[in-house]
């Protein structure tokens, strides 16, 4: 069931996904050909002067149009996905959702799971957005060859320097990495997704303020905690700790590993409120 | 005859509103049955129970002898007062979205159904009048092979042609095995097809009858409801 529920919500964000995707990497496009065009020595020698400025007029509106859409593109990916959840569980097609005969574990997941392809997607396309407008293409693809090949010469050279100052070999570190980033992004999904549950059973009328307050509180309970976790350690091993500090690398892993943890068990707590709510306290009314 | 739901001393309380008052409640397989009772009697809560979308406060509520979850969900269709669809979507993704959640989903009555209607599959919902969205969504309810449906007010809001589509798609479409609970306060419309009713009051149940037994008395369902319900 929950591979389809995540089908599902995969087709259904997809029909507007795409679309935005398409009107983004259009609008680098068209901003990008302007550019290029206006900067011909063959355009300038050529073409009326006039005609020549008004295209430039054109590129420098379509560049204003891009960074601003950029920028609404990067908004409008999480706070599309955290409505979705709302409007699927905490509004009038919840009455359908809610019913299915799924557990609530899998409606949530669902929703989790698809938040990770399309921030993904997102960030992809974002990238790619930003190659097409920046232009010098080959400059940008030899940049991003040869920082590979330096990466892959230093892990060559200095595999064992590496492995000695962060204690683990480097393909265990970047494992480290990934699922840091996976416990990060989730934590702060889980926070407004109990946000959204926490501020409708609180704020009966009016859901999306109680969302916003729930959110506010469930963020520096969240700050609070890791800062906690942070004082906790120091003051429980100090000696430890200032050893640690001359040793950059193993302290830098235990960062990873020590926030992975507090995301963890963060993301476990919000996780448990919102299953409580859904199960509990459901207000669709 | 074996009960598809039963209520022990069902109680539900929303602070200190007391929406039911520990309730006790039987249904048989195979009957339609009534629900009914003015607005605000509790109708709409004991229906939400039912289906799983609440929790009782006390007491229990169990479907074919199991506390609402999971497995009852597969066997219960419900079709609450709102509407519930993602307007998103076309008629025929959400047909799909149904099949694949509901085993005893079937697909061609749902297709037969739309196309009596004249209701294209492939227009998105959106585009679709409030009537025939209420339409749809009934399509969709009763294009399940349930044990259990639960209509909450399907004919509330609807002119009379439409409550009879309605009604006769309810009719003609429930495996016999099946009950049907009907919520509404417009009795006079659905008792022809009833074959209980249960009156509800303030979150207590007054009376929980067959209708032949009213009849042989010679009264009707829509007579006594107004007068037991007399202001």
């Amino acid at each position: 069931m929950l591979g389809k529920l995540t089908k599902h919500e995969f087709l259904t964000v997809s029909r507007l996904a795409i679309p935005a995707y398409l009107a983004i990497l259009a609008i680098s496009v068209v901003g990008r050909f302007l550019t290029w065009i206006t900067s011909r020595q063959y355009v300038i020698d050529h073409v009326a002067p006039t005609f020549v400025r008004i295209i430039k007029i054109l590129s420098s509106l379509i560049s204003t149009v891009y960074v601003l859409a950029f920028i609404a593109f990067i908004v409008m990916t999480v706070v599309f996905l955290v409505y979705r959840f709302y409007k699927n569980y905490f509004t009038d097609e919840g009455y359908l959702m809610l019913t299915l005969p799924v557990k609530p574990t899998g409606l949530i997941f669902s929703k989790l799971f698809n938040s990770w392809i399309w921030l993904l997607f997102s960030a992809i396309v974002a990238v790619a957005s930003l190659y097409i407008t920046l232009g010098h293409y080959d400059q940008l693809t030899d940049l991003i060859t040869r920082t590979f090949d330096s990466v892959k010469q230093v892990i060559e050279r200095e595999g064992d320097f590496i492995r000695d100052e962060l204690g683990v070999p480097i393909w265990v570190f970047v494992i480290e990495l990934i699922i840091f980033v996976i416990l990060l992004v989730s934590r702060y999904i889980f926070e407004w997704y109990a946000s959204i549950g926490a501020g409708t059973m609180i704020a009966k009328k009016h859901k999306i303020i109680g969302t916003l307050i729930a959110f506010l509180i469930l963020d520096n309970i969240s700050y609070a905690v890791t800062g906690a976790f942070v004082a906790i350690a120091t003051s429980v091993a100090p000696d430890y700790f200032t050893e640690l500090s001359q040793s950059g690398g193993k302290a830098l892993q235990l960062v990873v590993l020590g926030y992975s943890g507090v995301n963890l068990l963060l993301a476990g707590l919000l996780f448990w409120l919102l299953t409580y709510v859904m199960k509990h306290k459901l207000n669709l009314e | 005859m074996a009960e598809i739901l039963k209520c022990n001393h069902l109680k539900k309380q929303y602070g200190s509103f007391t929406a039911l008052k520990g309730i006790n409640l039987e249904l048989p397989e195979g009957k339609i049955v009534g629900l009914l009772g003015p607005n605000g009697s509790g109708k709409t809560t004991l229906i939400k129970l039912a289906s799983g979308l609440l929790l009782p406060t006390a007491g229990e509520i169990l479907i074919n002898g199991q506390a609402p979850g999971v497995e009852s969900k597969k066997i219960v269709a419900y079709l609450p007062e709102r509407n519930y669809l993602d307007l998103s979507r076309k008629i025929s993704k959400q047909i799909d979205f149904m099949g694949d959640f509901y085993k005893d989903f079937r697909k061609e009555r749902a297709y037969e159904m739309l196309e009596h209607l004249d209701i294209d599959p492939s227009r998105p919902l959106k585009e679709l009048s409030k009537g025939n969205r209420e339409k749809v969504q009934l399509i969709l309810v009763m294009s399940r092979d349930a044990k259990l449906y639960l209509l909450d007010e399907p004919i509330g809001g609807v002119d009379p042609a439409a409550r009879d589509y309605i009604l006769s798609t309810i009719i003609d479409n429930h495996p016999e095995d099946s009950t049907v609970l009907i919520s509404t306060h417009l009795i006079a419309d659905v008792e022809p097809v009833l074959d209980e009713f249960i009156f509800i009051r303030e979150g207590e149940i007054v009376q929980h009858s067959a209708v032949d037994e009213v009849k042989s008395k010679g009264q009707t369902v829509d007579g006594l409801f107004r007068e037991v319900f007399r202001c």
